[in-house]
């Protein structure tokens, strides 16, 4: 095997990828509210942004009240600082009607 | 925005692969502060890990310089290029990568799976792995002298692992790259018109075990990619050097793209860019399909710039430009630990440095110095179990 023909599998490679993307690649989260999220059945992730209005607890797992003019349950299976009034990013999984699972739990600065 | 990360962290990597000293782990320092979060952060990582794995062989083969994970392959590869081969060498390494990527990616649910379903098994099995390795080390020292000396080197790492333990950085570059660089500006060799007709006949089987290895760095700490590369040597005792190379190249790719699915199957990861990523992604399935795409696109960039850069370099290359690059690589390597590690940093890379050059002066494997990570490692390991 020469330099040329491992430069084509290189290429090859390259392509197969692409053409993977373009196939199995579909954004997974996207900016949502709380009521969408509830609302639509076809969506079951997203991106929602608010105010925590209560804590629940913060270890070893947290859970949180969260407004953002609807209001929803959000667990996080880490501990968190988070606290009351905090403006917080998290990326959810809609469990049960307003109860959700967040894979990540960002502290909005 | 998925592309432009890919070509940004492609050409991170590039630089980061082309410039001894510059680990993709001082640009993901950088890249820390930045406020990027999510499946960009992981493209741009992912993008540059795999693309350096590939291009680092550049200047490990034309200056005999190593990075952290080649130094075993400067020794083939700069006696290759002495000989003229020195293009050759590289595509080796390419092709190592290339098929582990291949073959990574059709056994990717197996190894899932098995990570998946074997977690308390991974603990144990770790620490024996770990007491193993400085033993086959030693044996594979041929003359009795020589096992004498690497029990030395052994115990000189493991006290200097221990009394340095936060200068990881400064340890791995005073052993394998300073210590290189000092060496290669003492040695003169002379080296042939480079052959541009490269022609390699390597079997799959050197690639794939080098997969098995890259499977063991991704999991096991302590381990680096030339020290499995020394455990599976003793497995497999005839190994060619040109072998060795494809091998090692395999090697050095499947250790980041296993260490991306170990993060998915177990949660955690030794690999230090894995350990970024785990608190700035969402550990989903569809995460780790994108990060699987991603990896093998960035594989299919880095071995062909590889090829073609090699190409062009080889143009350029003379011993006295050589000679300028490795006093200019000496010098990032110096700053950059600086830079990591301050005061004790340098006073670290002094030590390092000197049993680096004591196991060159000795002619025995430089990979002994990981011990310095390995029984530290191994330490750890006895404590959580017993």
């Amino acid at each position: 095997m020469n330099d040329t023909q491992i430069s084509q599998i290189c290429l090859i490679i390259i392509l197969i990828g692409f053409i993977g993307f373009l196939v199995f690649y579909k954004e997974e989260f996207e900016k949502i509210t709380i009521q969408e999220l509830i609302n639509n059945e076809k969506i079951t992730k997203g991106i929602i942004s608010g105010k925590v209005e209560y804590v629940v607890k913060n270890f070893p797992s947290t859970i949180l009240i969260l407004n953002d003019g609807s209001k929803a349950t959000i667990y996080y299976p880490k501990e968190t600082t988070i606290q009351k009034n905090d403006f917080i990013t998290a990326y959810v999984e809609k469990e049960k009607e307003n109860n959700f699972y967040a894979y990540k739990v960002i502290k909005e600065i | 925005m998925i592309i432009f990360y890919l070509i940004l962290g492609s050409i991170f990597g590039i630089i980061a692969g082309l410039t001894p000293g510059l680990h993709t782990n001082t640009i993901i320092a950088l890249i820390a502060i930045s406020p990027i979060f999510g499946k960009e952060i992981m493209v741009l990582v992912l993008s540059m890990s795999i693309v350096q794995t590939f291009v680092e062989f550049i200047p490990s083969t034309f200056l005999g310089v190593p990075s952290t994970t080649t130094f075993e392959g400067v020794l083939p590869a700069h006696k290759m290029l002495i000989q003229g081969e020195g293009i050759n060498a590289i595509t080796l390494t390419v092709f190592g990568g290339i098929i582990a990527t291949i073959v990574g990616v059709l056994i990717t649910p197996i190894i899932f799976l098995l990570l998946e379903q074997n977690q308390r098994e991974i603990i144990l099995i770790t620490p024996i792995i770990l007491l193993l390795t400085p033993i086959i080390m030693i044996q594979q020292e041929k003359s009795f002298r020589k096992k004498i000396i690497s029990i030395f080197i052994i115990f000189i790492a493991t006290t200097q692992g221990l009394i340095f333990s936060g200068q990881i950085f400064a340890l791995i570059t005073g052993y394998f790259g300073v210590s290189a660089t000092l060496y290669s500006l003492k040695e003169k060799n002379i080296i042939k018109k480079q052959n541009t007709e490269i022609n390699i006949e390597n079997k799959i089987t050197d690639p794939i075990l080098g997969l098995i290895g890259g499977t063991i760095v991704a999991i096991i700490p302590g381990i680096g990619s030339n020290t499995a590369a020394t455990i599976i040597k003793t497995f497999k005792l005839k190994i060619q050097e040109k072998n060795y190379l494809t091998m090692l190249g395999s090697i050095n790719t499947a250790n980041f793209f296993f260490g991306f699915i170990t993060l998915f199957a177990l949660k955690k990861t030794r690999n230090g860019a894995m350990i970024f990523l785990q608190d700035k992604i969402t550990l989903t399935q569809e995460t780790m399909i994108l990060g699987i795409i991603i990896m093998v696109i960035s594989a299919g960039i880095g071995g062909f710039a590889t090829i073609q850069l090699s190409k062009i370099m080889i143009n350029f290359f003379n011993e006295n430009l050589t000679r300028k690059l490795n006093i200019i690589s000496l010098l990032i390597m110096i700053f950059a630990t600086i830079i990591t590690g301050g005061i004790l940093g340098i006073i670290t890379l002094i030590f390092s440095t000197s049993l680096g050059l004591f196991t060159i002066s000795k002619k025995v494997k430089r990979s002994l110095c990981m011990n310095s990570l390995i029984i530290p490692t191994l330490f750890f390991y006895l404590f959580i179990l017993i």
